[in-house]
């Protein structure tokens, strides 16, 4: 599997906790970033290869005129092969999208669609900057089904300042009751440059501590469950069949080609990726740039570890045959201490016919396993 | 050959830091032994750690040629000491190759628990004592009061004690009048057997042992066969000759009265022990002079390679230390936690931490060290005696008769305000009380019994602490006594890590089990799953903590496949996890191992 990730870096207004390659106030910028993006496409040195999911994430792209995005699908399809099959997804925020835009995305073939809704609770969407209420993302969802969206993901959050477990279960009812196909939730993280991050230096910001952290994850996992939502990986839960193939191939090391102002590639055996200014990514496509030029094919050791710390993300683990298929040699001989120390003694990991797992009692803590498998 | 009347044999005395290398060096200076480039190093203190630590580890000797006032030429053979307790009875050995001792005092500090020792080691080798006042050109200077210390204290004649700079090099050609002028020539016969005494060796990868020596009766040439009266050894000299500041001066014969180098094509240190007799191994003497003394291990501790594939390499560097460190002892030891390493034997805590740092400095080598310990003797039921350096081996209690452990007398010199809080300290150590001296209206000499167990946890610091870096200490071996003694054994997730057991009077144990649970759930940090830390005595838990499972530690997403900063982050990890030791099911930093010693007690 291979899949095309498009970057679009514009939002209407920063959340307190962001530190995404974002930009507001710029959006005036759109069309000619569209146009470097449709450049860079037309250019890719992958051109023609076969591509099984197409993913466009930001930022916010409804913030932007659709007719960019559906302009940048339609080269995307017109450079290379893209399977009819294709899972095709779109980023959208409440407050952002109308029917009409959600319809023409819609009939642009985009067929998946991951809504950010962060709570159900109002308070807390203002708390964490973001533009819309709960309401908003109700109307959003509803226009999207109307809109022939039959595989909509959903993007929640806990971890947040002020929220304790009954606003979150709160959120996790409110929404399986809506009954997207696809949930994601996200622990907050505060990363350095975000308000929250200044806000936390100068002791202004509380958040749950790691048990009641810990205590929210669980409850999402036991929630969703229930409800017919299973984890598939760390974060993310969905109704049988409705799992994201976009992220699968971040997670199972297939080829990923990414455009856009700072998106990241994985192809050819080298990680490379964009510019991350809109203006610095428009002036390096048209001065013919290729980000993967100079970046160095990653060593069979370094794609080992990844198989294996991308892989052990899953619910299902890692496959000892794909291992071999993949680097000709077994799992068991390359990675003897760290699978022998979780299998045997600390029993963190299990076996589960061909695969190698981790127990789920411990998927939460999965660093402390993963960074065993750093050689 | 030289004329006896025109030598003189000597050594410096000083507490640390008071100036006894720079001094050395500016005798070496001033008779045209060293060049101004060569100054840039201490050259009697040619080990970097030794300079590092302002302190001599091994003896050194050197020939200086002076050219005194009467118009003269004299020989003047410095013997440098090592200046630390644990090195007492090198100290003692080089003392008795020598007829007087210069003694360095620090114009501001005055005298301390090392110039004391010292100058009674030099009073009990019958030395005319030299007393010279250093860093007279510091603020803090008071050369008066210094010298009312010298008499008061010491008991000789301060008055006219040169009044020197050695950093600056004021004043120093009246040290060496002075040596001229006090210190006796060396006496001997020269046509008496052969009684060399052995103050120092050197391990030469061309030469074997270089042996010093301090020639008191007869005479030696190459060619002769001599005799190690000690360890009965004999080997055929090779050469014979001087120590100069660049070198070895070689000679036909060295006689008595003389310091000198043997060479003898010695393949090992283990064969010329400090302190020995050589004498010729036809027509010998008969009898060995008198102050030999087999030099013992007081400190004992394991030491591991932090990566157990450097084992070999941690034998090698131990075997090439141990060439020049007969004092040094290790033999291979196992442990559960640690893996393969070396149970290593000391002659005390700075021996012992500077043999660690050697290791890690000069091989290159990142270890893991157990507590020290001492040696216990283990009287059994059926009578045997036992001796115990390692908690591990120590038997069962229905084997145990009773227990003996090691006393020293300690002698701590300090400013008077200090008393009561040291003697604090000192019973809480198990030390009993034997006298206190005021040696002069501010500062008392504080003598106590002591437990050696007691001073090898944290002693020092704790001193340091409690007197704002004022006190001074010092101990020599007194005795074995019977003590109650239990094995502390640590335990975590239920399993008992060798590697952190230890030996503790019993009255002692509770405490010390519950700090050092504490102090492990400080540094280990949280893991998969919960860590019980237990203390136990003959199979009793007398202390509990607890390492709470780790509750979060995860990534989140990885935006638009953003892989690298996830590597960074787990290789970040990864890296924090190589000072961690697999502990049956436990990881425990290695830092661990060496907290016992730090239990602020």
């Amino acid at each position: 599997m291979a899949g095309i990730y498009i970057h679009i870096p514009f939002c209407i207004k920063k959340c307190a906790y962001c530190d995404f390659n974002s930009y507001p106030d710029i959006r005036d910028m759109s069309y000619s970033f569209g146009k470097a993006v449709i450049s860079e496409i037309k250019n890719s040195p992958y051109k023609n290869k076969r591509i099984d999911t197409v993913y466009i994430g930001g930022g916010t792209p409804t913030c932007i005129d659709e007719n960019i995005l559906i302009d940048i699908l339609a080269a995307v399809r017109e450079s290379f092969d893209v399977a009819d099959s294709a899972e095709i997804t779109v980023e959208c925020n409440p407050g952002t999208a109308d029917f009409k835009k959600l319809l023409a995305l819609r009939r642009a073939g985009i067929d998946r669609l991951s809504i950010g809704c962060q709570s159900a609770d109002d308070m807390l969407l203002k708390k964490i900057g973001r533009i819309h209420t709960f309401e908003d993302f109700t109307n959003c969802f509803f226009d999207a089904r109307r809109a022939g969206f039959e595989n909509i993901s959903v993007d929640l959050m806990f971890g947040l300042p002020g929220q304790t477990s009954g606003i979150w279960r709160d959120t996790l009812r409110k929404i399986t009751e809506i009954g997207p196909e696809h949930i994601s939730a996200y622990s907050l993280k505060i990363e350095e440059g975000t308000p929250f991050f200044e806000m936390k230096s100068r002791g202004k910001l509380s958040v749950p501590d790691d048990d009641a952290n810990r205590e929210m994850y669980d409850t999402a996992v036991e929630l969703l469950n229930d409800r017919g939502y299973c984890r598939y990986e760390i974060s993310n839960f969905s109704k049988a069949g409705f799992e994201s193939l976009h992220n699968l191939i971040y997670w199972t090391l297939g080829e990923y080609i990414g455009f856009g102002a700072g998106a990241h590639s994985f192809a050819g055996g080298r990680r490379f990726s964009n510019p991350l200014g809109v203006s610095d990514y428009i002036e390096f496509v048209s001065s013919g740039g290729r980000a993967e030029d100079g970046a160095e094919r990653e060593s069979e050791t370094d794609l080992m570890c990844e198989f294996m710390f991308l892989g052990l993300r899953l619910d299902r683990g890692v496959s000892e045959r794909e291992f071999k298929k993949r680097f000709g040699k077994d799992m068991r001989g390359v990675f003897k201490k760290p699978l022998e120390k979780h299998l045997n003694v600390t029993r963190a990991l299990e076996t589960d016919g061909d695969n190698i797992k981790i127990r789920p009692e411990y998927t939460y803590v999965s660093n402390l396993i993963m960074s065993d498998f750093i050689l | 050959m030289h004329s006896r009347d025109n030598i003189r044999n000597f050594s410096i005395i000083a507490h640390v830091d008071h100036g006894k290398s720079t001094l050395a060096d500016r005798l070496l200076e001033l008779t045209g032994a060293l060049t101004q480039r060569e100054m840039q190093e201490q050259i009697l203190d040619n080990m970097e750690l030794e300079r590092e630590r302002g302190i001599t580890i091994k003896a050194r000797a050197v020939r200086l040629i002076y050219k005194a006032k009467d118009g003269s030429e004299y020989y003047l053979n410095l013997i440098d000491t090592p200046g630390h307790v644990d090195f007492n009875y090198e100290v003692s050995r080089s003392l008795a190759a020598c007829e007087g001792a210069v003694l360095v005092v620090d114009a501001a500090q005055g005298i301390e628990a090392q110039t004391l020792a010292n100058t009674y080691l030099a009073f009990e080798h019958d030395l005319e004592i030299v007393p010279v006042i250093n860093k007279i050109d510091l603020p803090g200077a008071r050369p008066d009061e210094v010298k009312q210390e010298i008499e008061d204290i010491i008991g000789i004649d301060g008055e006219n004690a040169p009044l020197i700079s050695a950093k600056n090099g004021i004043n120093i050609e009246e040290v060496l009048e002075k040596i001229v002028e006090l210190i006796p020539p060396p006496e001997g016969d020269e046509d008496a057997p052969l009684k060399a005494l052995i103050f120092d060796s050197y391990y030469d990868a061309y030469k074997g042992v270089i042996v010093y020596v301090r020639v008191m009766d007869g005479s030696l040439r190459p060619g002769q066969r001599i005799k190690m009266m000690a360890t009965g050894s004999e080997f055929d000299v090779v050469d014979v000759g001087y120590l100069l500041s660049n070198g070895m001066l070689s000679a036909d014969e060295i006689s008595a009265g003389e310091v000198a180098f043997i060479t003898a094509s010695i393949k090992s240190v283990q064969d010329v022990k400090v302190g020995d007799t050589v004498t010729t191994a036809s027509k010998g003497a008969s009898e060995a002079l008198p102050g030999y003394k087999e030099v013992k291990s007081m400190v004992y501790s394991g030491i591991y390679p932090a990566d157990g594939a450097r084992y070999d390499d941690l034998r090698d560097a131990l075997e090439k230390l141990k060439l020049n460190d007969a004092a040094l002892n290790f033999e291979a030891e196992t442990s559960i936690a640690l893996g393969f390493g070396f149970r290593c034997g000391f002659l005390g805590l700075l021996h012992m931490e500077i043999i660690q740092e050697r290791l890690e400095r000069e091989f290159n080598l990142d270890l893991v060290t157990t507590a020290p310990s001492v040696e216990y003797k283990v009287i059994k039921t059926d009578g045997t005696v036992l001796s115990v350096d390692n908690p591990t081996n120590m038997p069962e209690p229905s084997e145990i008769d009773y227990m003996e452990e090691p006393i020293v007398r300690a002698a701590i010199l300090t400013p008077k305000e200090y008393v009561g809080s040291i003697m604090e300290l000192c019973q809480g150590r198990r030390g009993s009380y034997i006298d206190m001296e005021y040696l002069d209206t501010n500062r008392v000499q504080l003598n106590y019994m002591m437990p050696l167990n007691e001073i090898i946890y944290d002693f020092f610091d704790a001193l340091k602490s409690r007197t704002r870096g004022y006190a001074s200490f010092d101990y020599e071996f007194e005795k074995y006594q019977k003590s109650e003694l239990v094995k502390l054994d640590m335990l975590l997730n239920g399993e008992p890590v060798d590697a952190l057991s230890f030996i503790v009077h019993k009255e002692r144990a509770y405490p010390r089990g519950r700090k050092m649970a504490e102090k492990l759930k400080e540094v280990i940090p949280r893991q998969l799953f919960e860590v019980p830390i237990q203390a136990a005595v003959g199979g009793k838990i007398i202390a509990r903590e607890t390492v709470k499972a780790m509750r979060k530690d995860v990534l989140a997403k990885c935006y638009g496949g953003d892989i690298s900063r996830k590597r960074k982050l787990l290789e970040k990890q990864k890296e924090g996890k190589k000072r961690m030791r697999q502990v049956g099911s436990v990881e425990v930093p290695q830092e661990a191992f060496m907290s016992v010693l730090k239990l602020d007690e």
